[in-house]
Protein backbone atom coordinates (compact mmCIF):
# COMPACT_ATOMS: atom_id res chain seq x y z
CA UNK A 1 0.00 0.00 0.00
CA UNK A 2 1.68 4.04 -0.92
CA UNK A 3 2.99 5.37 2.45
CA UNK A 4 0.23 8.32 2.22
CA UNK A 5 -2.50 5.00 2.95
CA UNK A 6 -3.71 3.50 6.24
CA UNK A 7 -6.69 1.37 6.55
CA UNK A 8 -8.96 0.61 9.65
CA UNK A 9 -9.39 -3.57 7.81
CA UNK A 10 -10.59 -6.99 9.26
CA UNK A 11 -7.81 -8.87 10.92
CA UNK A 12 -7.33 -12.65 9.37
CA UNK A 13 -7.40 -14.98 11.85
CA UNK A 14 -3.81 -17.09 11.71
CA UNK A 15 -3.95 -20.20 9.25
CA UNK A 16 -7.29 -19.32 8.39
CA UNK A 17 -8.30 -19.44 4.30
CA UNK A 18 -8.75 -16.18 2.54
CA UNK A 19 -12.30 -15.32 2.71
CA UNK A 20 -14.63 -11.71 2.56
CA UNK A 21 -16.17 -12.10 5.37
CA UNK A 22 -18.23 -9.48 6.33
CA UNK A 23 -21.37 -9.63 8.15
CA UNK A 24 -24.69 -7.77 8.36
CA UNK A 25 -26.85 -8.07 11.28
CA UNK A 26 -29.51 -6.73 12.84
CA UNK A 27 -29.30 -4.05 15.41
CA UNK A 28 -31.64 -2.03 17.94
CA UNK A 29 -30.85 1.72 17.33
CA UNK A 30 -33.37 5.07 17.82
CA UNK A 31 -36.07 2.10 18.90
CA UNK A 32 -36.24 0.38 15.77
CA UNK A 33 -34.59 -2.61 14.76
CA UNK A 34 -32.06 -1.87 11.87
CA UNK A 35 -29.85 -4.21 9.58
CA UNK A 36 -26.29 -3.00 9.87
CA UNK A 37 -22.70 -3.79 8.77
CA UNK A 38 -21.46 -5.35 11.71
CA UNK A 39 -17.97 -3.17 11.05
CA UNK A 40 -20.17 -0.19 10.01
CA UNK A 41 -22.37 -0.42 13.25
CA UNK A 42 -19.47 -0.13 15.44
CA UNK A 43 -17.61 2.22 13.24
CA UNK A 44 -20.08 5.04 12.97
CA UNK A 45 -21.45 4.81 16.46
CA UNK A 46 -17.77 5.10 18.06
CA UNK A 47 -15.73 7.81 15.56
CA UNK A 48 -17.10 10.57 16.33
CA UNK A 49 -15.78 10.84 19.53
CA UNK A 50 -11.99 9.62 18.71
CA UNK A 51 -8.87 11.26 17.27
CA UNK A 52 -7.18 8.87 15.34
CA UNK A 53 -7.23 5.58 13.76
CA UNK A 54 -5.61 4.12 16.93
CA UNK A 55 -8.12 5.78 19.40
CA UNK A 56 -11.09 4.91 16.86
CA UNK A 57 -10.10 0.71 16.86
CA UNK A 58 -9.67 0.65 20.56
CA UNK A 59 -13.04 2.72 20.86
CA UNK A 60 -14.54 0.02 18.48
CA UNK A 61 -12.84 -3.17 20.54
CA UNK A 62 -14.47 -1.42 23.99
CA UNK A 63 -17.71 -1.42 22.47
CA UNK A 64 -17.80 -4.44 20.77
CA UNK A 65 -16.56 -6.38 23.98
CA UNK A 66 -19.37 -4.81 25.46
CA UNK A 67 -22.18 -6.12 23.51
CA UNK A 68 -20.56 -9.23 23.99
CA UNK A 69 -20.64 -9.44 27.61
CA UNK A 70 -24.24 -8.40 27.65
CA UNK A 71 -25.25 -10.92 24.75
CA UNK A 72 -26.32 -7.97 22.43
CA UNK A 73 -23.89 -10.01 19.69
CA UNK A 74 -22.13 -13.60 19.70
CA UNK A 75 -18.31 -13.85 19.16
CA UNK A 76 -19.15 -14.60 15.39
CA UNK A 77 -20.32 -11.30 14.98
CA UNK A 78 -17.32 -9.33 16.92
CA UNK A 79 -15.50 -7.38 14.62
CA UNK A 80 -11.68 -8.38 14.91
CA UNK A 81 -9.80 -5.43 13.48
CA UNK A 82 -6.26 -4.06 12.38
CA UNK A 83 -4.41 -0.59 11.73
CA UNK A 84 -2.53 -0.76 8.40
CA UNK A 85 -0.42 2.11 7.97
CA UNK A 86 -0.31 5.13 10.80
CA UNK A 87 -2.17 4.38 13.42
CA UNK A 88 -1.82 8.09 14.57
CA UNK A 89 -3.11 9.44 11.67
CA UNK A 90 -5.48 12.00 12.58
CA UNK A 91 -9.53 11.47 11.49
CA UNK A 92 -11.37 13.55 9.63
CA UNK A 93 -13.39 16.74 10.95
CA UNK A 94 -12.97 19.44 13.77
CA UNK A 95 -12.87 17.17 17.17
CA UNK A 96 -12.65 19.11 20.59
CA UNK A 97 -13.08 17.32 23.62
CA UNK A 98 -12.54 18.42 27.02
CA UNK A 99 -11.52 15.91 29.53
CA UNK B 1 -8.36 18.75 26.71
CA UNK B 2 -7.79 17.63 23.58
CA UNK B 3 -8.28 19.48 20.63
CA UNK B 4 -7.55 18.23 17.19
CA UNK B 5 -8.13 20.43 14.34
CA UNK B 6 -7.54 19.78 10.31
CA UNK B 7 -6.49 23.04 9.07
CA UNK B 8 -5.90 21.39 5.34
CA UNK B 9 -8.74 20.29 3.33
CA UNK B 10 -10.56 17.40 4.16
CA UNK B 11 -13.67 15.52 2.21
CA UNK B 12 -15.12 12.06 3.11
CA UNK B 13 -16.09 10.08 0.50
CA UNK B 14 -18.83 7.38 1.25
CA UNK B 15 -19.83 4.41 -0.79
CA UNK B 16 -22.62 2.18 -0.47
CA UNK B 17 -22.77 -1.04 -2.89
CA UNK B 18 -25.58 -3.26 -2.31
CA UNK B 19 -26.48 -6.55 -4.19
CA UNK B 20 -30.23 -6.22 -5.26
CA UNK B 21 -32.71 -5.35 -2.14
CA UNK B 22 -30.52 -5.01 0.38
CA UNK B 23 -30.93 -2.27 2.75
CA UNK B 24 -27.90 -2.50 5.44
CA UNK B 25 -25.75 -0.72 2.79
CA UNK B 26 -28.32 2.76 3.01
CA UNK B 27 -28.56 2.35 7.24
CA UNK B 28 -24.68 2.49 6.89
CA UNK B 29 -24.09 5.19 4.98
CA UNK B 30 -26.68 7.17 7.14
CA UNK B 31 -25.33 6.62 10.09
CA UNK B 32 -21.74 6.99 8.78
CA UNK B 33 -22.67 10.45 7.38
CA UNK B 34 -24.83 11.71 10.35
CA UNK B 35 -22.01 10.40 12.80
CA UNK B 36 -18.88 12.45 10.76
CA UNK B 37 -21.34 15.63 10.82
CA UNK B 38 -21.49 15.08 14.61
CA UNK B 39 -17.34 15.31 14.57
CA UNK B 40 -18.13 19.01 12.39
CA UNK B 41 -17.10 17.49 8.83
CA UNK B 42 -19.02 20.42 6.44
CA UNK B 43 -21.77 18.68 4.55
CA UNK B 44 -20.51 20.08 1.73
CA UNK B 45 -16.85 17.83 2.60
CA UNK B 46 -18.89 14.88 2.26
CA UNK B 47 -19.96 12.91 -0.56
CA UNK B 48 -21.84 9.66 -1.18
CA UNK B 49 -22.61 7.73 -3.59
CA UNK B 50 -25.07 4.47 -3.13
CA UNK B 51 -27.83 2.64 -5.05
CA UNK B 52 -26.81 -0.28 -8.16
CA UNK B 53 -23.34 0.68 -8.95
CA UNK B 54 -21.43 -0.83 -11.84
CA UNK B 55 -17.65 -0.49 -12.44
CA UNK B 56 -18.03 2.40 -14.65
CA UNK B 57 -20.30 4.59 -12.88
CA UNK B 58 -17.97 3.95 -10.08
CA UNK B 59 -14.94 4.59 -11.75
CA UNK B 60 -16.16 7.95 -12.94
CA UNK B 61 -17.46 9.02 -9.31
CA UNK B 62 -13.43 8.13 -7.97
CA UNK B 63 -12.34 9.88 -11.43
CA UNK B 64 -14.25 13.41 -10.18
CA UNK B 65 -13.02 12.72 -6.50
CA UNK B 66 -9.24 12.52 -7.69
CA UNK B 67 -10.20 15.89 -9.97
CA UNK B 68 -11.29 17.59 -6.82
CA UNK B 69 -7.99 16.40 -5.07
CA UNK B 70 -5.54 16.85 -7.36
CA UNK B 71 -4.54 20.10 -6.61
CA UNK B 72 -4.26 19.93 -2.90
CA UNK B 73 -0.58 20.40 -1.39
CA UNK B 74 -2.14 17.84 1.09
CA UNK B 75 -5.42 17.22 2.99
CA UNK B 76 -6.98 14.54 3.96
CA UNK B 77 -9.10 12.18 2.45
CA UNK B 78 -11.84 9.58 4.07
CA UNK B 79 -12.67 6.50 1.68
CA UNK B 80 -15.66 4.22 3.65
CA UNK B 81 -17.52 1.54 1.44
CA UNK B 82 -20.01 -0.97 3.04
CA UNK B 83 -20.53 -3.70 0.38
CA UNK B 84 -19.51 -6.83 -0.73
CA UNK B 85 -16.02 -8.21 -1.14
CA UNK B 86 -14.12 -10.52 -3.18
CA UNK B 87 -10.54 -11.70 -3.97
CA UNK B 88 -8.36 -13.65 -6.39
CA UNK B 89 -5.45 -15.39 -5.49
CA UNK B 90 -5.11 -18.84 -2.59
CA UNK B 91 -2.31 -16.95 -0.37
CA UNK B 92 -2.48 -14.22 1.48
CA UNK B 93 0.83 -12.83 -0.02
CA UNK B 94 -0.45 -12.83 -3.51
CA UNK B 95 -4.36 -11.80 -2.64
CA UNK B 96 -6.30 -8.96 -4.94
CA UNK B 97 -8.95 -7.83 -2.76
CA UNK B 98 -12.28 -5.57 -4.38
CA UNK B 99 -15.76 -4.77 -4.23
CA UNK B 100 -18.08 -6.97 -6.03
CA UNK B 101 -20.34 -4.04 -6.81
CA UNK B 102 -23.20 -6.67 -8.00
CA UNK B 103 -23.48 -10.55 -7.69
CA UNK B 104 -21.57 -12.10 -10.72
CA UNK B 105 -20.18 -15.95 -10.83
CA UNK B 106 -17.18 -15.09 -12.57
CA UNK B 107 -14.78 -12.53 -12.63
CA UNK B 108 -16.63 -9.00 -14.38
CA UNK B 109 -14.91 -6.36 -15.84
CA UNK B 110 -18.68 -4.54 -15.28
CA UNK B 111 -18.97 -5.64 -11.61
CA UNK B 112 -15.81 -6.39 -9.87
CA UNK B 113 -13.21 -3.39 -8.99
CA UNK B 114 -10.18 -4.25 -7.53
CA UNK B 115 -8.90 -2.08 -4.52
CA UNK B 116 -5.36 -1.70 -6.35
CA UNK B 117 -7.64 -0.03 -9.35
CA UNK B 118 -9.53 2.34 -7.08
CA UNK B 119 -6.67 3.54 -5.35
CA UNK B 120 -5.32 3.84 -9.01
CA UNK B 121 -7.98 5.92 -9.95
CA UNK B 122 -8.24 8.09 -7.48
CA UNK B 123 -4.56 8.99 -7.94
CA UNK B 124 -4.50 10.37 -4.18
CA UNK B 125 -1.27 13.08 -4.37
CA UNK B 126 1.48 11.94 -2.27
CA UNK B 127 1.12 14.75 0.36
CA UNK B 128 -2.81 14.06 1.14
CA UNK B 129 -3.67 11.27 3.29
CA UNK B 130 -5.61 8.07 2.68
CA UNK B 131 -7.43 6.74 5.09
CA UNK B 132 -9.62 3.70 4.07
CA UNK B 133 -12.64 1.89 6.02
CA UNK B 134 -13.90 -1.06 3.68
CA UNK B 135 -16.59 -2.69 4.92
CA UNK B 136 -17.11 -5.63 2.96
Amino acid sequence: MPANVSALVKKAEPGAELTCRAYTKEFAEGGAVVRRGVISHYAAATVAGVTDLAAWIDAIERMSQADLATGVITPFYQPVLQVIGDAALALPGRIFQFK
Amino acid sequence: MTLTLHPDPQLAVLIGAPHQNEVAMHNDLAAMYAALRRRALLAAEILCLEGPLDTHLLRTFLAAISQRIATWPQGALFLYVTGHGFFTGEQVAEARVGIELQPAAQLSSDYHLFWDEILETLAVPPHVKLMLLPDH
